[in-house]
């Protein structure tokens, strides 16, 4: 499905699976799986903010933790400027050059550390002097003062900008920011947003932003790529993906996200729920919400069909001869 | 048009170890026969609280300190706590916003709609309240009830949660809805089918509803009518359709530019800056004048009041002249 590289990609999965066990029970682990990651093949160019979204559930923080190296696929490769991350230990020097931000950043800050001792202790990890520490808060739209405090005295905005400076401290060239400003309101969020565009745009920095506001991927991303129940359904250009998408899962969520269907003209409403990841519908696995399912959908997984320049879309509509 | 509710000058704060909090301050909102009202703020503005008191479900550390909540004529803040009970839960109903902590997990559903039909309508028979609970079941959109009645919270989807509240919700033929975010913990594609519902509710059954989100788009797509909240205080109301396309209070206008994103080759949008003020510590004047990019001398000095022109109101000294 990888489109022809106009640009180099940083990074590479290829065809990656990751099932998890589902419930375990009294009587052992059950033999059923979760199949929170079935078949992904992306690209991720460099110096790109590639989005990737999609529902609850449809694999996208699995996704985010195998690229930045931290859960090892069941199957399939994951090329870091071709260096294949997980053929053996991850080499440290690689390790730090992917950064990964979180929903809540409490995650990536210990409760105990003043914002000082965070970016200090992450400074030296990276090799980098400690002197850097004010100019790197500061560059964040810190002001001083949060520097003597822990996590607990900060705001959620505040919160997210030091585990964006303990990213930075890195000096990573991918950053994987998951969902980082899904618990802010509108008025931090742009905020949050505005500083990884200008991470993206004066620093270079590849971002791979995952969300499922539709808003916010058309506001950050060059590229979209939309998953389902575990698979990548549609990926292409963000403004062709919002105005003029191909695959009825993304019509359906655009039409669903009142700020993302002003942008688009699309307008269908799926049908009932999504599928459960352990019975994943045979066939297409959008068929039983979708309004246009033909017979075919019921039998056969659809390829990806190129529907032009690099825009691709897993559904049998296209017809055609697929893509291979 | 006569008001279902009515809303004045309410005012109310809780004690907490580092002072009052003013929570609610001198806020004044109707709701006539039929409509579907929003209020709308991001979180920490007092929406729940004004949910909370209109329900007389406080916590024990608020306090009053003013206003009175007229339902049909009559003032609830007055009423004892006897008559309030025959209010709540039969004339006035909640949808909660985690569907997921409003049953109990140990009945299943049957169960759960036959104790609430016995304890709010004084139905017992159980085949009586089989009936009623299908046809209400139905009328959410569930396509099987008979099957649902049978199931446990668990084993359903937090959408299919939310349409079994609903239908518990109606089944006492309320005048009014208090529904208090209750897509916010839904997916896009379940979240939009739950706003549909309600709004098919709001026509069928013929009644108002007070819809409570930090969502402008929610707002957008399913209200008549805005309130805007913000530190406490309605700051803007008016018709969805005048709020969302002519806002005239700096903060709206912020609100919407930074709700509804555009795609990113149209450039960065101009972020609010900082964060509200603290509620223990209110500023003396505008109590957005410390991020507002229209902010004078004034307004950092005294406290603007409501101005009131027909159907709207805005509360910002940018208007004040122009009505007096
Ligand atoms: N460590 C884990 N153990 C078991 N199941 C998991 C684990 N991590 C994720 N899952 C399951 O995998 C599926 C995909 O999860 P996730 O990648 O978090 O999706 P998303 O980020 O899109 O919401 C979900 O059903 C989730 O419950
Ligand atoms: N029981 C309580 N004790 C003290 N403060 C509270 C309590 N409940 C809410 N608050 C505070 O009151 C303010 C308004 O809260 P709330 O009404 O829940 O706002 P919203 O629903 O808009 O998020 C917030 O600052 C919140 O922290
Ligand atoms: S392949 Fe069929 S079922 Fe799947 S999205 Fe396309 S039309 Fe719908
Ligand atoms: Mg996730
Ligand atoms: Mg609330």
């Amino acid at each position: 499905m990888t489109p022809q590289p106009r640009k180099e990609s940083i990074v590479v999965l290829d065809n990656v699976y990751k099932y998890f066990p589902a419930i375990e029970t009294i009587f052992g682990r059950s033999k059923a799986y979760i199949r929170a990651v079935d078949g992904v093949s992306l690209d991720i160019y460099e110096g790109e903010i590639l989005g990737l979204v999609g529902e609850s559930g449809s694999g996208k923080t699995t996704v985010a933790r195998i690229v930045a190296g931290l859960l090892k696929p069941d199957s399939g490769r994951v090329l870091y400027r071709g260096f294949d991350i997980y053929s053996g230990k991850i080499p440290k020097h690689i390790r730090r050059k992917i950064q990964m931000i979180y929903q809540d950043p409490e995650v990536s800050l210990d409760p105990r550390y003043t914002v000082k001792q965070t970016i200090e202790e992450a400074l030296r990890a990276a090799g980098r002097s400690t002197n850097e520490t004010k100019d790197l808060v500061r560059s964040l739209g810190l002001s001083e003062d949060v520097l003597e405090k822990i996590p607990q005295q900060l705001s959620g905005g505040q919160k997210q900008r030091v585990a964006i400076a303990r990213a930075l401290a890195m000096r990573p060239d991918l950053l994987i920011a998951d969902e980082p400003t899904s618990a802010l309101d509108v008025s931090t969020r742009t905020q949050i947003l505005n500083i990884l565009l200008e991470l993206n745009k004066s620093f270079g920095i590849t971002i791979m932003i995952i969300t499922h506001d539709l808003g916010v991927a058309a506001y950050m991303s060059d590229r979209i790529a939309v998953m389902y129940l575990g698979k990548i359904v549609e990926v292409g250009a963000a403004e062709e993906i919002i105005k003029e998408p191909r695959h009825p899962y993304t019509m359906a969520l655009i039409s669903s996200s009142p700020s993302a269907s002003r942008l688009s003209k699309v307008n269908i409403k799926p049908i009932g729920e999504i599928a459960s990841q352990i019975n994943i519908p045979k066939g297409c696995r959008f068929h039983p919400r979708c309004p246009f399912a033909m017979e075919i959908c019921r039998r056969e997984e659809p390829p990806y069909f190129d529907v032009g320049d690099g825009h691709v879309s897993a559904c049998w509509l296209h017809g055609g001869a697929p893509k291979t | 048009m006569s008001a279902i509710l009515a809303i004045e000058s309410l005012s109310i704060a809780y004690q907490t170890e580092k002072g009052l909090l003013r929570a609610v301050d001198n806020v004044d909102l109707r709701i006539e026969d039929r409509e579907i009202v929003c209020l709308v703020g991001e979180s920490g503005s007092g929406k729940t609280t004004v949910a909370n008191t209109i329900l007389r479900i406080l916590p024990p550390n608020a306090i009053i300190l003013d206003g009175r909540v007229l339902f049909e004529g009559v003032d609830l803040l007055n009423m004892e706590e006897e008559d309030m009970s025959k209010i709540r839960g039969r004339k006035i109903n909640i949808v909660p916003q985690n569907p997921s902590t409003a049953l109990n997990p140990i009945l299943n559903i049957e169960t759960q709609f036959c104790e609430f039909l016995k304890h709010k309508k004084g139905i017992r028979e159980r085949d009586r309240c089989r009936e009623i609970a299908i046809d209400l079941l139905g009328r959410v959109g569930i396509a099987d009830p008979e099957r649902v009645l049978k199931l446990y919270p668990h084993q359903l989807s937090g959408g299919m949660k939310q349409r079994v509240l609903i239908a518990i919700a109606i089944s006492t033929s309320p005048r009014l809805l208090v529904a208090d975010e209750p897509t916010s913990m839904l997916d896009a594609t379940i979240q939009s089918q739950i706003l549909d519902l309600l709004l098919d509710i709001n026509r069928r059954e013929g009644l108002s509803m007070l819809l409570i989100t930090h969502d402008l788009g929610v707002a957008m797509s399913a209200c008549n009518r805005i309130y805007v909240m913000y530190a406490g205080e309605i700051v803007e109301s008016g018709s969805t359709e005048r709020v969302i396309s002519k806002p005239l209070h700096p903060y709206t206008i912020a609100l919407i530019d930074n709700a509804f994103l555009s795609f990113k080759s149209q450039g960065i949008k101009r972020a609010v800056s900082g964060e509200p003020p603290n509620l223990i510590d209110l500023p003396s004047g505008c109590r957005f004048s410390s991020r507002c990019p229209m902010a004078f001398d004034k307004c950092v000095k005294e406290r603007p009041n409501l101005v009131q022109r027909g159907i709207d109101s805005v509360r910002c000294f940018l208007y004040h002249d122009a009505s007096a």
